[in-house]
């Protein structure tokens, strides 16, 4: 357990030091990485999880491991949450957090725009366990209060909101959320810790995909849920333990590694994605930005009541996306046309509505459509802007679309 | 229209040189360059080593997209990767010099270097002169007929001294003798001692570099393909090569080298600026303070100031080590350039082999304090100072 009490710390702080105390054994100042999947325990220790207290032994790594512990602190530190679980991915994470709160007769309200993989999971695997959902525009706070039912448990949203970076106010559906006796989640995976704290708004969880930009080096999946350690701890024993997906400790100590340059890094994100979106607005053959940190962003005040750093994710519309995207794919130098984002490089992937609207989001009303159509058109480009030089970065982008 | 890298930033050149997707048929267009563990390579011909690779140790392709990236940022034709900053200087020492030779080094070198040009390196008939570097004419009279290199540091560890490059390197290019600069304290985003005329850039990669104190390196960076040719000859026959996932951690870490040294910078002249007005502090050494003896050579070849600053607490050793141990935030460790606050105090760890008479001589109080301030919060650092010296 970390013996510094972080909480008066800055972020920077916070980022390097939170979870990482020399090692007590050796002193070493940076962290082992603890990849042993068991541990040599007392001859009166448990063999059910549900005999593990909060200050058990080490045991078993899928358990828990001091690598992924120190974490887990770390993340728990940045979030100002009391506790945190490490998963193997963001997708391990949600699944662990929507089987844990929800069960058959449930019902729950999901952003009718998320990542694409949790939508396609809330068309069909969620259902097929009986529970109900019902998808709603979650940047409409009547839109969410209309959908409300008796049993309704969780309401989940994502702000900014994957692929169209729409949000939602955090405070405001905290509100109705608990006023119907729900529970709120948010993924904070675009806006990072350094922008928004989720849980100081009201939210009950957060969950983050740390592959994107916690981790910041494309090179480690994981993913994490924060909250209360009263509503943590049997989960940890139920889905994330018995589900299994946890993370690999030398992925936890990547990811770890990552962090520490975290706050300086979204610095320069953000510093780049407002130059090269203000680079976009003016070109010719764009018709649309959106990028929170610009004031034609629909909700720009918003942003900047709920986002202390507007993140490095721009979208964009041009005529004639379809081919467009093939000539960046074929053109750009520095920018790599793959999909994901929050890397150190920049990347860009080409999102077409049409192919969307019917894998994945399948709006069951007209004014759902109108603001996907308002945000996307027939498609966009989402872009994570990486931390190169903004210079290079614009240079890129012109001469692949001059 | 092709970009032209050569003109690249420097973030961008630290994100991108060395790691380009490989679009090849059968390659994965992976965006982060593999961990090629593998010791050896396979081989379709007997006489053709596939791709050039042959045997990890002459050469690795997750080190070679080191090696290149490192390149790329010193403005250097040729990068090598060394399992560590002395591995590298051990094998620049083998490759360029021959018994009888002679060195001119600085005084105020690092203690390991020392160590090795000392205890290692005079067995082998090598002959070592120290001067006072700062002073470039000291430097050109200790220049003798067997003179083969000339060593120096700038800033010098932990008196922070600069060496005027420019000037040194004109000295030796006129007397045919090779200017090696260990560029660690500063790397290359602050400094390219090879554009200032340097012949033989070396650096700990274990500090600014890999920057977050868990990867152990050393890298050698030269224009000149002949000293490449023979650095690379004697890297693959002595073998003190960077292990590939140490080689990958380390390119990890250059991903952010902007990033950090902007934040150890600004973190580092505002503590020179704190303790220059403190009451229990009696001198502070910072090339970034207008009060360094050469702030103006630090403005004229660097375009920066880097995180490492030294300074003097009035009073004993004790109050000193009282001081080094209230610290909570700084850790009481040897080693620099990490993402946390390092502290410590030269006469009793880094320079304790170094005899208290030379020490004093060339200006390694009892008092000295040496700092690598890290990226923390600024308040945080100043209120752990504050709490420590009061």
């Amino acid at each position: 357990m970390s013996k510094t009490d972080f909480s008066g710390l800055g972020e920077q702080t916070k980022a390097i030091h939170a979870g990482e105390e020399p090692d007590p054994v050796t002193r070493a100042s940076a962290p082992s990485i603890n990849m042993s999947t068991t541990f040599v325990v007392e001859a009166d220790a448990g063999f059910s999880v549900e005999s593990l207290d909060e200050d058990a032994a080490w045991i078993y790594t899928r358990w828990g491991n001091p690598t992924i512990h120190q974490l887990e602190l770390k993340l728990a530190a940045l979030e100002q949450a009391e506790t945190a679980i490490a998963f193997a991915s963001g997708m391990g994470a949600i699944t662990a957090l929507v089987f844990h709160l929800l069960k058959a007769g449930d019902h729950l309200v999901i952003s009718d725009v998320t990542y694409a993989a949790l939508t396609e999971m809330a068309n069909e695997m969620i259902p097929e366990l009986n529970i109900e959902v019902t998808k709603v525009n979650t940047s409409d706070p009547e839109a969410i209060k209309a959908a409300i039912k008796p049993n309704t448990k969780l309401i989940y949203i994502e702000t900014p909101c994957n692929p169209l970076l729409r949000l939602t106010d955090i405070a405001e559906v905290t509100g109705i959320a608990h006023q119907a006796g729900a529970k709120l989640a948010v993924d904070s995976t675009f806006a990072t810790p350094i922008a928004t704290k989720p849980l100081l708004l009201g939210a009950d969880f957060v969950i983050h995909s740390l592959t994107k930009y916690l981790g910041g080096h494309g090179d480690a999946l994981g993913g994490a849920i924060l909250g209360s350690k009263a509503a943590l701890t049997p989960l940890r024993k139920k889905t994330a333990i018995r589900l299994g997906g946890v993370i690999s400790p030398f992925n936890a100590w990547l990811i770890m590694r990552g962090i520490a340059t975290l706050p300086i890094r979204m610095r320069v994100h953000e510093e780049n994605a407002l130059k090269v979106a203000a680079w976009l607005e003016q070109h010719p053959k764009v018709k649309k930005v959106i990028y929170p940190g610009l004031p034609s962003h629909p909700q720009h005040e918003l942003a900047k009541r709920q986002m202390k750093n507007f993140s490095g994710m721009i979208t964009f519309q041009l005529e004639n996306g379809n081919k467009q995207a093939k000539i960046f794919a074929e053109k750009l130098q520095i920018i790599h046309y793959a999909v994901s984002l929050g890397h150190h490089r920049s990347l860009i992937f080409y999102l077409n509505s049409a192919d969307l609207l019917e894998s994945s989001f399948k709006f069951a009303t007209p004014e759902q459509l109108a603001s996907w159509n308002d945000f996307a058109g027939e498609g966009i480009f989402r872009f994570s802007i990486g931390l190169e030089d903004a210079d290079d970065i614009i240079a890129d982008l012109k001469q692949a679309l001059d | 229209m092709s970009l032209n890298r050569e003109t690249f930033g420097f973030a961008t050149k630290a994100i991108h040189a060395g790691e380009e997707p490989d679009f090849r048929d059968g390659a994965t267009g992976d965006v982060v360059v593999p961990i090629h563990l593998s010791t050896t390579f396979a081989r379709k011909k007997v006489t053709e080593p596939t791709g050039g690779y042959e045997y990890t140790r002459s050469l690795n392709p997750t080190r070679k997209a080191l090696e290149e990236k490192l390149a790329a940022l010193e403005n250097a034709n040729y990068g090598l990767a060394f399992s560590s900053g002395l591995a590298a200087e051990s094998t620049v020492l083998l490759s360029l010099l021959n018994p009888g030779d002679h060195i001119v080094a600085f005084d105020d070198l690092y203690g390991g270097t020392k160590r090795l040009f000392n205890q290692v390196f005079s067995n082998f008939g090598f002959e070592i002169s120290y001067v006072d570097a700062t002073d470039t004419s000291l430097v050109e009279n200790a220049i003798k007929p067997n003179t083969k290199l000339v060593w120096i540091e700038s800033p010098s560890n932990p008196l922070l001294k600069l060496s005027d490059i420019k000037a040194i390197s004109q000295i030796t290019h006129k007397r045919g003798v090779v200017l090696v600069v260990d560029n660690t304290f500063l790397s290359p985003y602050f400094q390219k001692p090879l554009d200032l005329g340097a012949d033989v850039v070396i650096h700990s990669s274990t500090k600014y570099i890999g920057g977050h104190s868990d990867v152990l390196g050393g890298a050698v960076l030269v224009n000149d393909l002949a000293y490449y040719e023979r650095i690379q000859y004697h890297q693959n026959a002595v073998g003190a090569v960077l292990s590939p996932f140490d080689s990958y951690l380390t390119l990890r870490g250059v991903k952010t080298l902007a990033v950090r040294l902007e934040k150890h910078q600004q973190n580092a002249l505002h503590i020179a600026e704190y303790l220059s007005v403190h009451s229990k502090v009696s001198k502070v050494i910072y090339p970034g303070l207008e009060s360094h003896p050469q702030h103006e050579l630090a403005k004229a070849q660097t375009t920066g100031f880097g995180g490492v600053l030294s300074f003097e607490i009035k009073g004993t050793i004790d109050n000193a080590k009282q001081f080094l141990e209230k610290l909570n935030v700084f850790a009481l460790a040897e080693s620099l350039g990490g993402v946390e606050s390092l502290i410590e105090l030269p006469s009793l760890m880094t320079h304790a082999s170094v005899a208290k008479e030379v020490r004093d001589q060339i200006g390694i109080t009892d008092t000295l304090v040496r700092l690598s301030v890290g990226i923390e919060d600024i308040e945080d650092l100043i209120s752990d100072i504050e709490q420590a010296l009061a």
